[in-house]
């Protein structure tokens, strides 16, 4: 039975293929909009043009660096916000309350608790090393080459997955804006987001991302006010009409699948709350400004902005079900989002706010998904270049050039990654991506990292090999669970029952750690442990004196 | 490159607040999976409407509640790093 289910998923999918086509008929109210593609343009060209100004003005490797000492904590807290409102949460978590009601905001919530575990348990020790990157860290205690080959596979696994999150909503933006084919979508994505590494690079990514909170901050305030405004300020009788527009009802306003799949709940809410410590990308924001107070500041600037965003999902996510659900404007004949599931707030702000509204927010986001696969390519090049190829396989028989060409083609390779990845994943909802990035990040480098700063008896073999097989686990359940299995391949059911697998994987990575580190007799545990004791931390948390 | 390293751990004092830390991670993890935990094993609590007879249930109000708790206790990090930074 479930074989021939399968069978039809493929063919249901196979079938779905020109269904693009459709996009071309309907965009979000007929025909090509013009004054939303012309906004549209606008806003992209204006973001390049900073990044342009801001690359040329930076000349020097240090300026990159030192850019941080220049800007206040207020500036850099909305950056760090603008690193965390991607496109791909926003628009993800808009599709995902529009598809199933309050089981959507479950994951808006859980994106606000990420920031607090890094500011409470990681920045300050981090700092304190000295060190910027997750790889870096891992570095200062342990064996140079073993960790930096499983660091950097591991970084190049989670980027990844969150590229996905960023290549489905960017491809899916531009087919229902421009009414193009999704693979071609897919390709403009890609090679715009090339370019944007090559020309502007990271260096300029500090003031996109700060005109970008901005930008999408008012956006997002400006569109959940008309949506208010809509239902006379009563969120009740918002509520009222998205239950009458949504097939389950009263149901959606309480959450549904954490009481039908408690296990899967908790790995969720594990992967959401640990998830974001192990970023690789997201871990360097907080050292752009070089003292400890203006940081602090400009992660507490951070969390009030990022929280005030996650928190009008609670109203952008309802509006679009209750103002576009059943509306034959942006709705197909099947009752399918035209454009995708992810696309819920583009046609909202087109039902709330006209053309001018659509342009806007859709320029705003394209611009979020540009700078943050920017970054998030960058990161997953200089892994390439920088971990892999200089530090291990030339030792430091590389030279800058080669280094550098390296990386080139490193961003090239992975643009091409991204666009296939990006293809294979279409139909699936963006927020839900970034979960499972997150879940990997939790298996695998959170447990390193939070391992190197506080338990001195961590080994390099214990690192590794607890680190290893936590990536490898989660990737093999995440391939056998339902996003991979089900999602792409198109069987019915799942072979791996978990998902995210987190809560698996995540104590497996802890205890692998741990017991391999304890059994260790190897010459480089030794080394391992007087570094350990050498950099001094020798007293375990609880017994520090009170400061 | 060694003195890098070394400098900030050999001050004596305990790296960060890690009592601090772990007391703040302690009350977003009971919050945050009280949350999820409700919404997991005891659904029925959350469905219900927070004002009688009204359509927002507690599970709205209770995941803004997090979401501020979030803000608020990174808000007390900060104050009470900075002003020890001061001192």
């Amino acid at each position: 039975m479930s074989v021939s289910a399968a069978r039809r998923t493929l063919i249901g999918l196979a079938l779905l293929a020109p269904a693009p086509a459709l996009a071309q008929t309907g965009g979000a109210g007929g025909g090509l909009n013009l004054t939303a593609i012309a906004l549209f343009t606008t806003v992209v060209i204006g973001t390049l043009h900073i990044t342009y100004r801001a690359a040329k003005r930076t000349q020097s490797a240090s300026d990159f660096y030192t850019a941080g000492g220049r800007i206040t904590g207020f500036q850099n807290g909305l950056a760090i916000a603008g690193d965390f409102i991607s496109a791909g949460a926003f628009l993800g978590l808009a599709g995902l309350v529009y598809g199933n009601g309050f089981d959507g905001l479950i994951y808006a919530v859980g994106y606000t608790t990420g920031l607090p575990i890094v500011v409470f348990l990681m920045a300050e020790r981090l700092r304190a090393l000295g060190r910027f990157t997750f790889t870096d860290v891992a570095c200062t205690r342990l064996q140079e080459k073993p960790v930096r080959i499983f660091a950097a596979s591991a970084s190049l696994v989670v980027i990844a997955f969150y590229l996905i999150a960023q290549m489905v909503g960017g491809g899916q933006l531009i087919r229902l804006l421009l009414g193009l084919d999704y693979i071609y979508a897919q390709f403009i994505v890609g090679i715009l987001m090339i370019c944007y590494v090559l020309f502007g690079g990271m260096v300029a990514t500090t003031w996109v991302q700060i005109t970008k909170a901005v930008l999408f901050i008012i956006g997002g305030t400006v569109i959940a006010l008309l949506v208010m405004a809509h239902f006379g300020f009563d969120y009740g009788a918002l509520l009222r009409q998205a239950v009458s527009r949504h097939p389950r009802g009263e149901s959606i306003l309480t959450p549904q699948f954490l009481s039908r799949d408690p296990i899967s709940a908790i790995s969720l809410g594990l992967a959401l709350m640990f998830g974001t410590a192990g970023l690789p990308h997201i871990l360097m924001r907080f050292f752009t400004v070089p003292d400890a107070r203006a940081a602090r500041i400009s992660v507490f600037w951070a969390s009030v902005w990022m929280n005030y965003f996650f928190a009008l999902v609670f109203i952008i996510g309802f509006g679009a079900l209750a103002l576009v659900a059943k509306n034959p404007a942006y709705v197909n004949a099947a009752g399918g989002l035209i454009g995708g599931g992810n696309m819920a707030a583009i046609h909202l702000s087109h039902a709330v706010g006209g053309d001018l509204m659509l342009g806007f927010i859709s320029a705003v986001a394209f611009a979020t998904i540009l700078a943050v696969v920017a970054g998030l390519t960058l990161a997953g090049a200089t892994a390439v270049s920088h971990d892999l190829y200089a530090s291990v396989f030339r030792r430091a028989g590389a030279s800058d050039a080669s280094e550098v060409r390296v990386s080139r083609y490193a961003t090239v390779v992975l643009g091409i990654v991204a666009i296939g990845l990006g293809i294979a994943f279409q139909n699936q909802n963006v927020a839900y991506m970034v979960s499972l990035a997150f879940s990997i990040a939790c298996s695998s480098t959170l447990p390193l990292l939070i391992l190197v700063l506080y338990w001195p008896g961590l080994t390099t073999r214990g690192a590794v090999t607890g680190g290893c097989v936590g990536l490898g686990t989660a990737l093999l359940f995440t391939i056998l669970g339902r996003p991979v299995w089900v999602g792409v391949l198109g069987y019915a059911t799942p072979i791996f029952p978990i998902d995210p697998p987190t809560i698996v994987t995540m104590p497996l990575a802890f205890l692998v750690c741990y017991v391999v580190s304890v059994m260790d007799r190897s010459p480089q545990a030794g080394i391992d442990h007087q570094r350990s004791a050498s950099i001094g931390r020798t007293a375990p948390p609880a017994s520090v004196p009170a400061e | 490159m060694a003195e890098q390293i070394s400098s900030p751990f050999q001050a004596g004092v305990g790296i960060g607040r890690p009592r601090l830390g772990f007391a703040l991670t302690a009350i977003l993890i009971v919050f945050y999976f009280g949350f999820v935990g409700l919404g997991a094993f005891a659904p029925a609590v959350l469905a219900k409407p927070l004002v009688d007879g009204g359509t927002v249930t507690v599970a709205f109000a209770y995941g803004l509640f997090v979401i501020a708790l979030g803000v608020v206790l990174t808000g007390i990090y900060v104050l009470i790093a900075n002003r020890e930074g001061i001192r």
